[in-house]
Formats: C-alpha cells, sequence, structure tokens
C-alpha cells in the first residue's frame, strides 16, 4: 500500500515537469588590437538589470514569463548567468527588458537585486537606474577622460526602459548564450562627444535606444 | 510499513505545528480607519499592513539619531510632533553639523493619501521617502549600508524588527517599511472644521470663522482642496524667484519648462502651528502668508490659473479667513501621546 502511495506522490510531484535552462550573458569588449581605443581598464563598472524574461517556444507560445529582475554586476560573474525554470527545452524566441518596469518603479521599497543599497536606485527623484557603465577613455574630452553613464529615467518622455527580443535557433539546449557588445555599445555613444549621463534625460533615452543592437546571440 | 508511518507522522505533526507558530506570530493587523466622504488612500496598506508593533518600532526609529552619520540628527530633529511635524521657527533646516538645506521641513500629516512626497514631488512612494534625509549630506548624511550595520548591531532594534517582520536581519526594505508604519499613521482629522463638517453637536463655526470659510471655498478651495486641504497637484504661487536658493521646483524632476518655479501645494492642516511658510519657508506669520495672495502675486508664464485673477479681500475679510484657517489645528493630533517620543520605548 505505502508503495502504491510513493508511486502515487512520485507522479504528482513530476506533473509539471521542468527543465533547467541556462540564460548566460556575455559582455565583450575588443581591445586586443595594439591601436585599438579600448583597453583591458576602459571598463571600471558595468551594472544593469534583466528583467521580464520571456521565452516562445519552438511551436511561438509563451512557455516561460517571469516579471523577477536580476542585477547583473561585472563584479560578480555569477550574476550573468540566470536559472530559468521552463516547461520546454527548445525556443524560438527570448525578450528581456534592460531596465526595470513603471510598475516596479512606484512599487515603494524593494529587496534583493531591488535593494536600493545595490547602488542602483535614485533618492531624490525615486527610481531605478537600469544601467550603469562606467570607465576611462582617451576619447573623452574631461579632464579626468572617465565617462559614467547612469540611464534610467520610468516617467514620460524619458522612458529609458527599453525591450529586447532575440530569436533563436530552434533546437533543443540547456543554455542560452547573448552576446552583449560593449564594444559597438561605446563607439554608438561617442565618448568625444558625450561622456557624462546622470539623470533621466533625453540623452538617457538615446543611449538606451542602443541596447537593441548590442545584444545578439552568441 | 507500520514502522514507517510511527516515524513519518509524527515529523508531519512537527512541520505543522511550526508552520501554526510562525503563521500566528504575525502582529496584528489594525485598521485604517479613513474619515467619512474621505477619498481612499494611495499607499499600499497591504503591502505593510499597520499594526501597533509596527507603530511602535517605527516611531523609536523616528526619534533615534542612529539614522545619521554621527548619532545626532533623527527625523524629529527637523518634523516635531507639536509643530504638525515641521521644524518650528526654521525657515529652512540643519541637519548634521550645522549644515543648512534649501527647503522648508514639510507637515507630516495624512501622508497615506499622497501620491507624492518633497516639495518637488520627487518621490513616489512614501516608503522610499525616507532614504532622502538619511543620505542627504546636509541633513543626515549617512548611507543606508551604515545605518543598517548600525542598527543591525543594536539588539533592541534586531528584537523590534523580528517582532513586526518575523526577522531579527534588517533590510533596507525593512527599515523603509518600519519607518512608513509610523508615518503612514499620523493622521489629522479632528479639527473644529472635522467636528463642523460631521455635524457633531455643540460644534459651530463663529460668525468670523463661518466667513473665512466662505472667502476659503471662494479664493483658495481650488489648490487647497477639502478635506485633505491639498489637491497634492504642482503649482506656482506667484512667489518672487529666490535669488539665493533659485529653486525650480517640480522643473527639477520633469525638465519641463512649463513646471518652472511649481511646488506641490501643501495642507493647510494645522497650518496655525506650521510657520515659517512656503517652500523656503520665507513667510514668518500666517497673515503675511495670506497677504501674500492678496497683493504679492509675481505674474510668471506659468504662474496657477487659479491666481491669475487678483484676489480682492478687505483686510477685516483677512482677519477672517485666518480664524477659518485656525480651526483648521487639530490638537488631539498635535498632542496624540503615541505620536511622540516614547522614553521607555521596549519591544
Amino acid at each position: 500500500m505505502l508503495k502504491k502511495l510513493y508511486i502515487v506522490v512520485l507522479i504528482l510531484f513530476n506533473l509539471e515537469l521542468y527543465a533547467q535552462v541556462e540564460l548566460k550573458i556575455s559582455p565583450t569588449l575588443k581591445f586586443n588590437q595594439v591601436d585599438s581605443v579600448f583597453h583591458i581598464d576602459t571598463i571600471s563598472s558595468l551594472r544593469f538589470y534583466i528583467s521580464n524574461i520571456k521565452l516562445t517556444s519552438a511551436k511561438g507560445i509563451l512557455s516561460y514569463e517571469s516579471p523577477q529582475a536580476y542585477l547583473l554586476d561585472i563584479e560578480n560573474s555569477e550574476s550573468f548567468n540566470i536559472r530559468l525554470n521552463t516547461k520546454n527545452k527548445s525556443f524560438s524566441k527570448i525578450t528581456f527588458d534592460v531596465g526595470i518596469d513603471s510598475l516596479t518603479n512606484v512599487s515603494g521599497a524593494l529587496d534583493g537585486d531591488l535593494d536600493p543599497t545595490n547602488g542602483m536606485y535614485w533618492a531624490w527623484q525615486s527610481g531605478y537606474i537600469n544601467l550603469k557603465l562606467e570607465g576611462k577613455s582617451n576619447l573623452c574630452k574631461n579632464a579626468t577622460h572617465e565617462f559614467s553613464f547612469h540611464i534610467g529615467g520610468y516617467l514620460p518622455p524619458f522612458y529609458a526602459l527599453r525591450k529586447i527580443e532575440i530569436p533563436l535557433q530552434i533546437q533543443e539546449n540547456n543554455s542560452i548564450e547573448i552576446e552583449m557588445n560593449l564594444t559597438k555599445l561605446l563607439t554608438k555613444i561617442d565618448l568625444a562627444k558625450i561622456n557624462r549621463v546622470m539623470i533621466p534625460s533625453h540623452e538617457a533615452m538615446q543611449i538606451a535606444d542602443y541596447f537593441q543592437e548590442i545584444f545578439s546571440l552568441k | 510499513m507500520r514502522q514507517y508511518l510511527y516515524k513519518i507522522l509524527p515529523i508531519f505533526f512537527l512541520c505543522f505545528g511550526i508552520c501554526f507558530v510562525l503563521v500566528s506570530s504575525k502582529p496584528k493587523r489594525n485598521k485604517f480607519y479613513i474619515p467619512k466622504n474621505w477619498p481612499k488612500p494611495i499607499y499600499n496598506f497591504d503591502k505593510n499592513p499597520p499594526s501597533e508593533e509596527g507603530f511602535k518600532l517605527g516611531s523609536a526609529l523616528f526619534f533615534d539619531p542612529i539614522l545619521s552619520r554621527d548619532n545626532t540628527i533623527s527625523c524629529a530633529s527637523c518634523h516635531l510632533s507639536f509643530t504638525a511635524f515641521t521644524h518650528a521657527d526654521h525657515k529652512v533646516s540643519h541637519g548634521i553639523e550645522g549644515r543648512l538645506g534649501t527647503r522648508n521641513s514639510q507637515v507630516l500629516i495624512n501622508l497615506a493619501w499622497s501620491s507624492s512626497f518633497m516639495w518637488d514631488g520627487g518621490v513616489n512612494n512614501l516608503e522610499v521617502q525616507a532614504i532622502n534625509p538619511i543620505t542627504n549630506p546636509l541633513e543626515m548624511d549617512n548611507t543606508l549600508e551604515k545605518a543598517l550595520t548600525d542598527l543591525n548591531n543594536t539588539s533592541k532594534y534586531r528584537k523590534g524588527f523580528y517582532k513586526v517582520f518575523g526577522d531579527s536581519v534588517i533590510t533596507s526594505q525593512k527599515l523603509l517599511k518600519a519607518l512608513a508604519q509610523y508615518t503612514s499613521q499620523l493622521v489629522s482629522y479632528n479639527s473644529k472644521y472635522d467636528s463642523v463638517m460631521q455635524k457633531i453637536e455643540g460644534v459651530n463655526f463663529t460668525y468670523n470663522e463661518q466667513k473665512g470659510y466662505e472667502i476659503f471655498k471662494k479664493h483658495c478651495n481650488s489648490c487647497h482642496t477639502e478635506p485633505l486641504f491639498t489637491n497634492h497637484e504642482f503649482k506656482n504661487n506667484g512667489l518672487p524667484v529666490d535669488t539665493n536658493y533659485k529653486d525650480i521646483g517640480r522643473m527639477k524632476i520633469t525638465h519641463n519648462p512649463s513646471d518652472s518655479l511649481k511646488f506641490k501645494v501643501p495642507t493647510l492642516r494645522n497650518i496655525e502651528f506650521s510657520a515659517p511658510y512656503f517652500h523656503d519657508g520665507r513667510v514668518n506669520k500666517l497673515k503675511e502668508a495670506v497677504e501674500h495672495y492678496r497683493s504679492g502675486i509675481v505674474i510668471h508664464s506659468t504662474l496657477a490659473d487659479e491666481l491669475k485673477s487678483d484676489i480682492i479681500i478687505t483686510e477685516y475679510e483677512k482677519k477672517q479667513l485666518i480664524d477659518f484657517l485656525k480651526t483648521l489645528t487639530d490638537k488631539y493630533a498635535l498632542y496624540r501621546h503615541e505620536y511622540r517620543y516614547n522614553y521607555s520605548q521596549k519591544f
């Protein structure tokens, strides 16, 4: 009798079969050429949020959806691997937000990756910083040759949240590897013209507009 | 087979027992009273249910200078309960080491009905407002991390947070929610005006107060809308620009030129005790504040529509208006025992 009970329990636990798929984001910066503009210490800080991850199955059905926000920080390499529990293993598309959506921005004091002590929150103008990119480059025309981009803002007209959509090769896999091309981002920003964005603004929106182009399947 | 049952059943009951104890040790949720005909509060109490333990914890934190870098400034340093939670006699407040701020300390009353906070509305939720005074170099000059370290090193707070949140590890979210437990429950709706509105027997406006109320409804109600005495909007009330602070108000947040010199309409409740007045505290007396609206309005492109035509009232009518404004004083709230510092605070 107990054996039958055990089997029933086992079946109940496995009715919703979840696969573990790992989303890996790999930021890249080309600096191995001798006369390259960017160097190993070009970027001193890169931190950004990924949220509202959605996976569409090979059949075109939404197979995974989660509003959870993850803080990715180059100081913590583990943060670039996100584990997702999904019913499928083959997908046609992944979408995610770079940053934090409006609803979360008005939800008061939050915890975990959204803890304001993570340094990704503006106190004087409530809201999350979607992406922080800081470093040094001779292209910058200021005295310290430093650049500092704090891209945020959820109130129109400075809505700096961007949705990234990447089609995937339909095949069964345990990991989805996305490249984040920082060379492209820094080049598009044009450091000679702009080296500092600290508030929700047109400049922040402009930089956020580049995000779609820098994420691609590896 | 029976042996398995004898082993599993006690474990099952133990788990059930633990769960039961954990669930039942949550603090009892208080009902947040909404006066008749008042709008619904904006603050989401479901995510931070008000409780007596929560209020006591928030109150202790509100009065504790531990939140400041050098342990000298508490929230109460600039928000004193007797003067409607403002900084008595101070145009702008001074924080740590006597550093002067740039704006007047606001009335902390009926905050659960507010959709935005600070004179420029930069803060969108009551919970996260406290991050500003704690981290502003002119106020408490602290970091959230250091404040949390100091709180976590204080056994009385570990105990208090455990009682309210079921966890003695204090995070920024818990600290902010605890403070909101106190600030969201600072209410004022028992003034003479309220008693008259509720038609409480034996409470009536005097002749002058009634006349003042009529003048108020004619000239002031459009922005200082009853019953909260604010419409929570941002308005340019025609004050000449202060060349010292050059404060552009709301425009600092929205970067929209049409928001230049606009500030949040403050509540007029307890105005008798919340001097000095206006966003930079430039006016000391209530009669001077009223006089501004009568004769001191400076025309500016962003001037409130409500103030575009002159407010013509006689000197006597001005006095009547002030008599009415004094009926907004709620001594019950101002002297409320629970709002004050509790010398024997125990958790």
